[in-house]
């Protein structure tokens, strides 16, 4: 039973899904593969797009064997009732966790690079405002909206990329493989982070309405991702060079480069603004995850009632996960990522064996 | 039917006995000055009373088609054989027979007191025979509506010239004239209490989706109002989202208009007593669109409408823009233009956001001012704004001239979306962005675009999703909103 009536469409969830990988990855993950890979971090989301893969895969083969039920649903079928309570409470105490840290990850940049003297709870406060109030009117409006803002953003990251053609320096991209591949695959470890991130494909899965070319799209989508952080780490490579892992926010610094007609310049403020949308996008998804999962695990009918007191429980979140702009820094490292790993990564795949392991014993019983 | 008046049981039936059927018409419609209780003998000596009103009924009509055929000689003598025959045979047939000798097309037999009042309240005649537990209804209506003119609300260069009137039989006339087709249905039904407004559902059998049209009646009986004064009061009523400031029908006063939407399977509500009819479902881009974008060549039309898109942003950002770039990020403005905003905005003593305010409302003012002004006084409406707000205060150090010529665009924008009711609501939307804009900069602008776009996400027009055919994405659907000539199309 599923605590929201709307329904999306496959091609919906597949958009939905970009902002919710991009919208951050695009702002702080190059500098941090650079820090790993050096000259050959345009390779390592290649890498880590291999996750993504399983995670997809994972997410579809979990909602095969148990269809039209979430994750923390199913999970209850596949452990037994107590486990499973317990796989889910470990969810409901990871996500607002990490729903705080892309709050407080907007909060920093916007701080940072916009509004230096406004108080982060006003910054942050607003934004978790306006999410909770798109989370409340349920997936069908956060599927739109999403659909609306991603052909705003897309746009964008074009128009960006085309105009920064002329200062791009592409003698940067040698020399390659300096050191062998390993840097290269240990840089993908960021971009990996938040390619598992695709793991909310599984709570989102039985909103959607039509599954029968459902694979496809998830590819597609995976694709494009894939696609843009290459391309982003490209650009920040030929742009920035060797100085990438130096700023927490490169593309922001390629967005300087940037002069129409000698007329329009500085509009580093523009692109930060439409990335407000991205960074709404993706604080929806999760928000809305926190609060179906909060209503499915305690057995809920409806989401909507919860979905206020989680919002603010996550602003609260955004404080407590971090002290200051260093803690983000360290979050957002190696260690910060294989944290993330372990619960969108690590546990679908183990929730996946035992699924599988379950049939297998069910199949040689019967 | 709306009971009328619970004074006498109105479902009783007339009886047989004309005093009686009298007394009861009496008690419901007595203290009316208006309403002309005429009772005489006709030519064969039968008592008859003849009940109408004297405001709605053409008078001179009645004594010549129906009072004089009545009383003259000649009906004596021609229908002693049919009254007895009527006397006979009862009521069933007994309409029929005596309207033979009456001159006219429309009549309707009442049995009922509630039915009678009806009609006679609709400026139908009532006639009422003694002996006879049936009246008849003729139809007689005074014409008092105004000439079909040029609807002054939606002018196009090309394209027809009639608009709707006050009168729903010239509406409907108008429509039926578009199209001579069986598959357009006109379902009547009546609305409000005390008005008895009567509601008409256009609509083409065989577009239409019929979950539909049951959708639209069953909203329409659960309306219960006092009154219908104009579409407004029904648009109101049976919207999805009735607090929202977008408007989830068109009102048009184009027949055209109605025609064209009807082929592309929406429905309209034709209201009596109104120019201004209902079409619905709608998305935000029917609010954009102009009857004029499908009689022009496609690719101005393509044009004008992308002109029209982009002006209806403006008309929404613009001056939130200004005051948020002015504030916040003047390093994006060029230093050239930087300079000479600085220079303008010297002597100001507001901030940018008190200042945008300022004429912001100024102008609303100006403009509701020119509106409800008789129109040989609007000129100088506009004299004394243009004077006193753009020369005035600009020379007077009071606001900057940037911001005049913000306000101005604005202004402009806001003229450039063709539906009346939608242009207001980028009005209204103006304020609340601006004081974001003042507040947080362009992180508060988008904000607000983000509360918009929520907003419009989650609204509905009778179950067609107001950001259709964009969100939810439908390619055929995009291909039909900017073709700009999918009516011709369908019909092929």
């Amino acid at each position: 039973m599923l605590t929201d009536k709307g329904r999306i469409s496959e091609v919906q969830l597949a958009i939905l899904l970009l902002p919710t990988i991009l919208a951050t990855s695009i702002l702080s993950a190059p500098s941090m593969t650079m820090h790993y890979a050096g000259h050959d971090m345009w390779l390592s989301p290649l890498w880590g797009s291999t996750i993504g893969l399983v995670v997809i895969g994972i997410s579809l083969g979990i909602h095969r064997l148990y269809p039209n039920k979430t994750i923390i649903q199913s999970s209850l079928q596949i452990l037994g009732w107590f486990p499973g309570k317990l796989f889910g409470l470990a969810y409901l105490f990871y996500l607002p966790h990490l729903t705080g840290l892309i709050i407080r990850e907007y909060g920093e940049f916007i701080a940072n690079n916009v509004l230096p003297r406004t108080p982060l709870f006003v910054v942050m406060g607003t934004m978790v405002i306006v999410c909770a109030l798109n989370v409340r009117l349920g997936i069908e409006v956060v599927g739109r909206t999403s659909q609306i803002f991603v052909s705003i953003i897309v746009a964008l990251l074009l128009l960006t990329f085309l105009l920064l053609i002329k200062e791009l320096k592409p003698q940067e991209f040698l020399p390659l493989f300096e050191d062998g591949p390993l840097p290269s695959i240990l840089g993908s470890i960021p971009p990996a982070a938040w390619f598992s991130e695709y793991i909310v494909i599984a709570f989102l899965l039985p909103y959607v309405n039509r599954k029968r070319k459902i694979g496809k799209v998830m590819i597609g989508s995976l694709l494009f991702t894939t696609i843009t952080m290459i391309v982003t780490n490209l650009v920040c490579l030929f742009l920035i060079g060797d100085l990438t892992d130096s700023f927490a926010f490169p593309m922001l610094i390629a967005a300087r480069y940037i002069t129409i007609a000698d007329f329009l310049q500085h509009i580093e403020a523009v692109i930060v603004a439409v990335w407000i949308f991205g960074i709404f996008v993706k604080i929806s998804v999760f928000l809305y995850i926190f609060s179906t999962t909060t209503a499915e695990w305690f057995g809920l009918n409806d989401y909507k009632p919860v979905v206020a007191p989680l919002s603010f429980l996550c602003l609260a979140y955004s404080y407590w996960v971090v002290s200051g702009h260093p803690d983000i820094a360290k979050l957002l490292s190696v260690s910060g990522n294989l944290y993330t790993l372990m619960f969108l990564f690590g546990f679908p795949v183990l929730l996946y064996g035992c699924a599988l392991m379950r049939k297998l014993l069910k199949g040689g019983g019967g | 039917m709306e009971p009328i008046n619970n004074k006498a049981d109105c479902k009783e039936q007339f009886t047989p006995n004309l005093a009686t059927n009298h007394a009861l018409l009496q008690e419901v419609l007595g203290d009316n000055a208006d309403i002309i209780f005429h009772g005489f003998h006709t030519g064969n000596h039968l008592s008859a009373l003849c009940v109408y009103c004297s405001s709605l009924c053409d008078t001179e009509r009645l004594e010549r088609q129906l009072l004089s055929p009545m009383l003259g000689d000649d009906f004596s003598s021609k229908s002693d054989a049919d009254t007895a025959s009527f006397k006979s045979e009862g009521y069933n047939s007994s309409a029929s027979n005596t309207g033979l000798h009456v001159p006219m097309s429309s009549i309707q037999n009442v049995c009922t007191i509630d039915q009678a009042i009806h009609a006679i309240l609709n400026g139908q005649a009532l006639l009422l025979l003694e002996e006879q537990p049936i009246g008849r209804a003729y139809s007689l209506p005074k014409s008092t509506s105004r000439a079909v003119e040029e609807p002054t609300a939606e002018s196009t260069v090309r394209g027809p010239r009639e608009g709707f009137t006050e009168n729903l039989s010239v509406n409907l006339s108008l429509l039926r004239k578009r199209m001579k087709t069986p598959s357009l249905k006109l379902i009547s039904s009546t609305q409000g209490q005390y008005t008895n407004t009567e509601i008409v559902l256009a609509y083409v059998e065989g577009i239409i989706d019929p979950a539909l049209i049951k959708e639209v009646q069953s909203r329409l009986r659960k309306l219960k109002l006092k009154g219908v004064m104009e579409s407004y009061y029904i648009e109101k009523g049976i919207a999805d989202a009735q607090y929202s400031p977008f408007p989830q029908m068109i009102s048009t006063e184009r027949p055209d208009v109605v025609a064209a939407n009807l082929l592309e399977g929406r429905f309209a509500l034709i209201i009596d007593g109104t120019p201004f009819s209902l079409v619905a479902p709608v998305s935000i881009f029917s609010m954009l669109q102009s009857p004029e974008d499908y009689y022009e060549n496609r690719y101005m039309s393509l044009f004008v409408r992308w002109l029209r898109y982009i002006f209806a942003v403006i008309s929404v950002m613009l001056p939130s823009a200004y005051v948020a770039i002015t504030t916040y990020h003047q390093e994006m403005i060029p230093t050239v233009l930087l300079l000479s905003i600085s220079r303008a905005r010297e002597e100001i003593p507001f901030p940018a956001l008190v200042e945008a305010m300022i004429m912001e409302i100024a102008f609303e003012a100006l403009r509701e001012a020119g509106v409800r002004l008789p129109k040989q006084v609007g000129a100088a409406v506009s004299i004394v704004g243009a004077l006193i707000i753009g020369q005035a205060a600009t020379s007077a150090g009071i606001v900057s001239a940037p911001m005049v010529i913000i306000v101005a665009l604005t202004g402009i924008a806001s003229f450039m979306i063709p539906r009346y009711a939608a242009g207001i609501v980028s009005r209204l939307l103006r304020f609340p962005i601006m004081i974001l804009a003042g507040t947080l900069g362009l992180v508060g602008m988008m904000l607000g675009v983000i509360v918009i776009v929520i907003h419009l996400s989650s609204l509905r027009s009778f179950g067609m999703s107001y950001l259709s055919p964009f969100a939810p994405a439908s390619a055929q659907g995009v291909n039909k909103v900017q073709r700009c000539h999918d009516v011709e199309e369908h019909v092929n």
